[in-house]
């Protein structure tokens, strides 16, 4: 879905109105759309006077659409603040806002400096706290850093750097920690063993003379569906179709009679619908086919005969 | 001679999907699929075995969203009518191919199947199928974990520690509320693990957890025994982690067994095939064609052509897959044996959904399979990670790494360009929780009321479920739409709690749509 534009709040009413058909097409993964058992509380605060039945009629289904409509969640909430999160051993993702009033502050502390200041990104390693710098636009919010260094702590300045090398800190990020990408090089003197290679190889289940390395290279590749019903699935079906034709026949089989005859077909009886027609449908497979039909009157005093006989090929 | 372990776990999860809003909605398909396919033929599987008083172990995961949507009335009755539209399609199958004997055999096949899952759903269960697994897992056969209470991604919960913990919390209470006891052990959300989320489990009374094949391998200190022994965190907490080369014989596209030729396949369905008219009462009634769950052809090849489905021949490679599958695992376990010096554990969990499901004959490979470990060999014993702690309470003490057990094992499904836009969101609403609960510690009435709908509409909002659709790119509108909506109903909820004016008819209007986890109590976020 397209983010949406952001609308004023003095335009919203007129979009809730105009966008009905939009409304009901965001709603699509639904198949049917039942009058709501149960109203919005908005729906109750109507209190129309003197207004027309039609007029209350198309002010109820503003409202619920106005309901339905989907939340759009705000670009930011105003905070200042920066968040840090590790997608893997290699790379972080960062996402801040900037406070107005921070943004003022910091500007009366730099002065002139401030418009030549640019805003960036200043990744610490807390280790050592050596750092390095990515510059970013004013009016992007979030960040994918590579660290490129598993098993390493960060944590993320926003801030403005001005030409001369000033600094202003504009929120600090959590520390976090990126994973190791390969066997830990701690090892507990109790629990030694000698050969942990091939520990790690029958661990991979890679078979038996592979280095940890191939076996990481292995990890890597590796596309195991994750956990959910309709995930990547290992009988996955090619996504590039060949160019395909599929035609078979089918027989119906239809037909009327008194509602109060008994009614054989192939021998069976069958169950009429209360105007006496009956209707049935067969797969036809190549082949010679006899269908008996047999009416009887309910007094069992007349019957009716007819055999549609039928021949299938396929060239 | 028992020479090692193997513990087979099954993870069943769906998403909370139940729309009293609409009449018929699509989505809420995937439960009434999975209970056909999937969960009644497990327990027809366990309560089979049981009544020939063969022994086995097995453990599963029900997560609380599908926990909760198996006990609630409105979805179980509309499985009723699901199903019973699909007995109606099967009986006219049945007529309709007549004049062809092996597709004949085919629709009398289904047509039984659908009416023994009504028996079992109606009947034997009494509508909530819960009752059955808690049936099993009393007799001492299957052990039932539990997971995350949405199956939030927790590593990317972690700023907000509350937040975990509440998704926990809530885990095991819902837990003790169907199954009538505490939960041992726990499937942490697509098998994430941080570093520290131990304690949390901890203090939830969970004892053991499992992770991919790397959180223990990359563990600190190294894992003396690789992934063939659990270790213990330091908060006491046991981590098992994943064998890859028992997950791959299931697992894999190219080698695993659901795509052998004879299987049945997946996608040809008579939803699809069938004359339109004729289909229209069974596929969506704005006449999108969908799965019925009627199929008739095996995946046959690598081609468009499609041969009959023979039940028979389907059954038997079962039979013989399950035949390689323990011979494999004896030949690992034998090796490993010999090179650990220990009796080796080995831990395969898979997507519970993978079987009956995707893999139509799955259950009844597992069928066959727990039938030859007890009665055709004695080197491999099945185990729960439960019972294997309690047998061999001495185990290293290691730190886990972070991982996942999506696409490259670490966060990047749920963290890349379609997706990372969601935190911004979810760190908010975690943080706004945490200050309601904060700010009002002894609400009553209404304002209390208020405060747990914020709590389930942010646990709704954080399910991995719509991050992961979004990155698998089908069904994306609904994932957006979802999280927009729990976000947007918490937003409102926060403003109106927080402005002293609640809307008492838009909360009732919440509570009948957004009905799950009756019991929360928002302190839990204090």
């Amino acid at each position: 879905m397209p983010p949406k534009k952001k609308v004023g709040k003095s335009s919203l009413k007129k979009k809730v109105v105009s966008s009905k058909k939009k409304a009901a097409l965001s709603l699509k993964p639904s198949r049917k759309r039942v009058t709501l058992k149960r109203k919005s509380g908005k729906v109750a605060s109507i209190t129309p006077l003197k207004e027309g039945l039609k007029d209350i009629q198309e002010k109820k289904e503003q409202v619920e659409e106005a309901s339905q409509k989907v939340f759009e969640p705000p670009y930011n909430y105003n905070d200042n603040k920066i968040v840090l999160m590790v997608r893997d051993p290699y790379w972080l993702y960062t996402y801040w806002e900037i406070n107005e009033n921070k943004i003022i502050e910091i500007k009366r502390e730099l002065g002139e400096k401030f418009f030549d200041a640019s805003l960036v990104l200043r990744i610490y390693d807390t280790s050592d706290w050596t750092f390095f710098d990515i510059k970013v636009g004013a009016h992007v919010g979030n960040w994918y850093i590579n660290v490129g260094r598993p098993n390493t702590s960060y944590c993320v300045d926003i801030g403005y750097l001005t030409s001369d090398g000033i600094f202003m800190c504009s929120a600090r990020s959590n520390v976090v920690t990126t994973p190791r990408d390969s066997m830990s090089e701690i090892i507990d003197e109790e629990w030694m063993i000698p050969d942990w290679e091939m520990m790690y190889a029958l661990s991979g289940g890679f078979g038996f003379g592979k280095s940890s390395m191939e076996v990481k290279e292995l990890f890597k590749k590796m596309q195991f569906p994750s956990s959910w019903l309709f995930s990547g699935s290992p009988v996955k079906k090619e996504s590039k179709r060949p160019f395909w034709l599929v035609a078979n026949c089918e027989l119906i089989v239809y037909g009327a009679t008194e509602p109060t005859a008994s009614v054989t077909v192939m021998g069976e009886k069958i169950k009429l619908r209360p105007d006496g027609t009956f209707s049935f449908r067969f797969l036809l497979p190549d082949g010679n086919y006899e269908i008996p039909i047999e009416a009887i009157r309910d007094d069992g005093g007349e019957r009716r005969n007819i055999t549609p006989i039928i021949n299938r090929k396929t060239k | 001679m028992t020479k090692g372990y193997l513990a087979l776990v099954l993870h069943a999860h769906l998403p909370y999907v139940r729309h009293p809003e609409y009449e018929d909605f699509l989505e809420e398909d995937w439960l009434y699929e999975a209970i056909t396919e999937t969960y009644i033929p497990l327990l027809n599987v366990f309560e089979g075995l049981i009544n020939d008083g063969i022994d086995f172990r097995i453990t599963m995961s029900i997560t609380p969203t599908l926990a909760a949507m198996l006990a609630d009335e409105l979805l179980q009755n509309r499985y009723i009518k699901h199903l019973d539209n699909l007995i109606e399609l099967s009986y006219k199958e049945i007529e309709r191919t007549k004049w062809d004997q092996p597709l004949n055999e085919l629709a009398h096949m289904y047509n039984y199947t659908f009416i023994e899952s009504r028996i079992a759903f109606v009947e034997r269960y009494r509508r909530n199928l819960l009752n059955g697994f808690k049936k099993i897992q009393d007799a001492g056969k299957l052990e039932i974990i539990t997971c995350g209470a949405t199956h939030g991604f927790l590593p990317l919960m972690e700023v907000n520690r509350k937040a975990v913990e509440a998704q926990i919390k809530i885990a095991t209470a819902e837990y003790e509320k169907h199954f009538g006891r505490r939960p041992n052990g726990i499937w942490l959300p697509e098998c994430g693990y941080n570093p520290g989320d131990d304690q949390v489990l901890k203090d939830a009374g969970i004892k053991f957890f499992i992770t991919d094949t790397h959180g223990i391998l990359h563990g600190s200190p190294r894992p003396k025994y690789g992934i063939f022994a659990p270790v213990y965190c330091k908060s006491g907490v046991a981590a098992f982690g994943r064998d890859i080369e028992s997950g791959k014989a299931v697992w894999s596209a190219e080698e695993g067994y659901p795509g052998d030729f004879v299987y049945r396949d997946f996608y040809r369905d008579i939803g699809f095939d069938l004359n339109f008219e004729y289909v229209k009462p069974y596929i969506s009634p704005d006449g999108i064609r969908i799965n019925t769950g009627i199929k008739y052809h095996k995946i046959t090849g690598n081609t468009d052509y499609k041969e009959l489905y023979n039940r028979r021949a389907a059954l038997d490679k079962a039979a013989e897959h399950a035949g390689n599958f323990m011979f494999n695992r004896g030949q690992q376990i034998e090796h490993l044996y010999n090179f650990l010096e220990k009796k080796p554990i080995i831990v395969s969990p898979y997507d519970a959904e993978l079987f009956g499901h995707w893999w139509y004959e799955g259950p009844e490979w597992l069928n066959f399979l727990l039938r030859k470990i007890a009665c055709d060999q004695d080197a491999i014993k099945l185990t729960t990670p439960f019972e294997y702690l309690k047998e061999n309470p001495k185990n290293q003490v290691s730190t886990p790494s972070l991982s996942s057990w999506g696409y490259k094992g670490y966060a990047e499904v749920w963290l890349s360009g379609c997706n990372d836009w969601m935190y911004r969101h979810l760190h908010k609403a975690a943080d706004r929780m945490v200050e309601l609960a904060q700010s009002y510690p002894t609400a009553e009435g209404i304002l209390h009321r208020a405060l747990n709908q914020a709590g389930r509409e942010l646990l709704l909002a954080q399910s991995s479920d719509w991050g992961f659709i979004m990155k698998m790119g089908t069904m994306v509108e609904y994932a957006v739409k979802r999280f927009k909506d729990h976000i947007g109903r918490f937003t409102k909820l926060y403003d109106q709690i927080r402005s002293n004016s609640i809307d008492e008819s838009y909360l009732r209007d919440l509570e009948w749509k957004d009905n799950l986890f009756a019991d929360l109590d928002y302190r839990v976020y204090k």
